[in-house]
């Protein structure tokens, strides 16, 4: 241990400088010399030396005066400062060590005390120069830290930004942990006059939370575009969170479908506290509990992928949150709870509910952030008068006028009960047209009548489904469920589907043709009802079909249904 | 440290025991507990978690939950949680893990 220090001594006393400094020297170290406190502090400033030997009693600045102003020079490095001094009180001793110096030796000096007081600052300030090191890699990674987490959270912020449009259903309120903590609020319009929407919580903190959500963003989306039922997106998002996450980490998350024009809502959710319909009162109509574990977490044989519905016969609102809200501590460690939540929900207007609970949560937390990510939201479910569809019926064409037509492509397909039990055909047939290059105008009008051909010869024709019992109340809940039900135990059935393109060049059709493996039903009568001024569970489907195409006839016993959508050139 | 932790083996029975919050400063405890107790893995079938005394559970210890019957699964071992109550029984319920574990 023979480094060689700088160390500086500060007496008034000449003689005792000498003595010293010639002590210090023939311990192989260099020696500095001042005379008094004002010399002792400028030469510190100059020459930076590693240890300082200072007098107490000196004319002018005292000692103790001149080691307060080395000390802060000095700032974050550690110079040991070693008072010699003739006072050898121990009250001395004691002022002097508080005043700042580390160590006190008394006049006369024991040299062989000195060198020994010498080594061991020696050995002290080593270790403290490694700390600091430590200390400064250590702000190093936080601060590249910190950058990593503020990307991630950008480049989710702009794909969420990127795909959303501007719609009057969600409303919502976000108080973010102080790192990023992996809630997500995402919605887009689904084609069939669908709305889409998720929350998801995702584990983890910064950038760890934003890299697990981000595939879930994206397959959210695509999905969604596509027409893929909410019960696919929850099943494909399991699959690829349990790929792709390590088995810890994964997504909690309520999915959400709504049919503004049904009036039905579909809601699955994995591992996020209740869902909640209540209507202007502030009356719980429907509650969605979380039923399964979050995505990533089961495997797909294991999977529960079927939403829960729901029929809304009055406006009102979907309420959900994160866990977050509920379990919110303030500093003096109280949670913010259910019931206090609840009691907010129920005695405020919609148009208020989030405002309200928002103030609460500031009040609670003392307007601090959280340790989780905060997340609420409402979802408007207004009732919709529907008998504004074919208020615009499309100018017919006779049977003569479209045989001039030359097909120029055919898409056909045949479905049994496997396929019928396991695909979602919808996206699937989209995904053709979305090829053959209709654009979104057309796309979304061809998609809901597919939409409603399809599942007409599928409930009707193949599930043998009644539906009168759409009516009753919770009819449309015990309709869907008895659906999925014959659904999965399918053995027998087939569908076939036709998709032919009629063009002169002039206008075009595309001619849809659906036949089922089923008995039919009595069309002749049925088609002479006018079903555009009833309200009806039923029929408004047709009604609807007849509204966007030129053409539409049952054939057969009624289990074939051709529709002849008009496609024209400007 | 905001939790105590320790685990014991009878027979073919092996138990850990966790007292306070189970959250992610207990990562590594945890961790060393159950790979303590699975290098004895052929010997034990049942690894009973006990949260008696067990005030709070956070979403990164259902992650180390995870990771414990993943372990424990090759193996051949199966996982119980017991003596659940209070807010970590509801966190457990939320997160239906009444479907990956026994729970009691």
């Amino acid at each position: 241990m023979s480094k060689q220090l700088t160390i500086l001594i500060v007496d008034d006393t000449p003689e005792n400088v000498e003595f010293i400094q010639r002590f210090v020297v023939a311990l192989g170290h260099i020696g500095i010399t001042a005379s008094n406190g004002l010399e002792g502090v400028e030469s510190f400033k100059e020459n930076s030396p590693d240890l300082v030997l200072m007098d107490v009693m000196m004319p002018g600045m005292d000692g103790y005066e001149a080691t307060s102003r080395i000390k802060k020079i000095a700032g974050d490095k550690w110079v040991p400062v070693i008072f010699l001094s003739a006072l050898t009180d121990d009250f001395d001793q004691v002022k002097g060590l508080d005043m700042g110096g580390d160590d006190y030796l008394t006049k006369p000096v024991h040299l062989a005390v000195l060198a020994a007081k010498i080594s061991a600052m020696q050995r002290i300030a080593e270790m403290q120069k490694k700390l600091s090191a430590y200390a400064a890699e250590l702000e190093l990674y936080r601060d590249n830290t910190e950058i990593e987490q503020h990307l991630a959270k950008h480049l989710l912020d702009r794909i969420i930004r990127s795909h959303q449009t501007d719609n009057k259903i969600v409303d919502s309120w976000t108080l973010p942990a102080a790192h990023f903590s992996g809630d997500v609020i995402v919605s887009a319009a689904a084609p069939g006059n669908k709305f889409y929407f998720m929350l998801a919580d995702a584990t983890g903190h910064g950038l760890a939370a934003a890299i697990n959500v981000l595939p879930a963003i994206e397959v959210f989306y695509g999905m969604t575009e596509r027409g893929f039922s909410i019960s696919s997106v929850a099943r494909e998002l399991n699959n690829k969170i349990k790929l792709l996450m390590p088995t810890e980490r994964f997504i909690a998350a309520t999915l959400i479908s709504i049919d503004m024009i049904e009036h039905t809502i579909e809601v699955w959710n994995g591992g996020n506290p209740d869902a909640l319909f209540i209507n202007v009162k502030g009356e719980i109509l429907r509650k969605w509990k979380s039923s399964q574990p979050a995505l990533g977490i089961l495997s797909d044989d294991l999977f529960d992928h079927q939403p829960e519905v729901f029929k809304w016969t009055e406006a009102g609102q979907i309420f959900l949150c994160s866990d977050g809200l509920p379990e919110a501590e303030s500093p003096d460690g109280e949670v913010f709870g259910w019931e206090r939540l609840s009691g907010i929900l129920l005695s405020t207007a919609p148009s208020r509910r989030i405002g309200a609970v928002t103030e609460a949560v500031n009040l609670h937390l003392k307007n601090k952030s959280g340790k989780d990510d905060i997340s609420l939201v409402t979802l408007n479910c207004p009732i919709v008068i529907s008998s504004n569809i074919g208020v615009n019926p499309v100018s017919k064409k006779d049977e003569t006028e479209v045989a001039a037509h030359l097909s120029e492509w055919k898409l056909s397909l045949v479905l049994s009960a496997a396929q019928l039990k396991s695909l979602d055909i919808l996206p699937f047939l989209l995904g053709w047209l979305d090829q053959l290059g209709f654009t979104n105008e057309h796309r979304s009008k061809i998609f809901v009548v597919l939409s409603e051909l399809f599942n007409n010869a599928l409930d009707h024709g193949i599930l043998h489904m009644d539906s009168k019992l759409k009516a009753a109340p919770d009819g449309f809940e015990q309709f869907m469920n008895m659906r999925a039900e014959r659904l999965s135990g399918l053995a027998e059935g087939k569908v076939e589907m036709d998709l032919e393109y009629l063009s002169n060049k002039r206008n075009d059709f595309l001619q849809i043709h659906v036949r089922d493996s089923g008995d039919g039903f009595d069309y002749h009568n049925w088609m002479k009802r006018d079903v555009s001024s009833e309200i009806v569970p039923s029929g408004r489907g047709i009604a609807l079909v007849k509204s966007m195409c030129s053409d539409f006839k049952f054939m057969g016993t009624g289990n074939e249904a051709v529709a002849l959508y008009p496609i024209d050139y400007p | 440290m905001s939790m105590n932790m320790a685990h014991t083996v009878s027979g073919n029975i092996a138990s850990i025991i966790l007292k306070g919050r189970f959250d992610f400063s207990c990562h590594r405890d945890f961790r060393n507990n159950y790979e303590e107790i699975l290098k004895n893995g052929t010997t034990i079938d049942t690894i009973n978690v006990d949260f008696k005394e067990v005030n709070y559970l956070d979403s990164s210890a259902l992650g180390m939950l995870l990771l414990l019957r993943e372990r424990a699964a090759e193996l051949k071992i199966s996982v119980n949680l017991h003596h659940v109550h209070g807010a970590v029984k509801q966190v457990l319920d939320v997160a239906n893990f009444n479907r990956l574990f026994t729970v009691s």
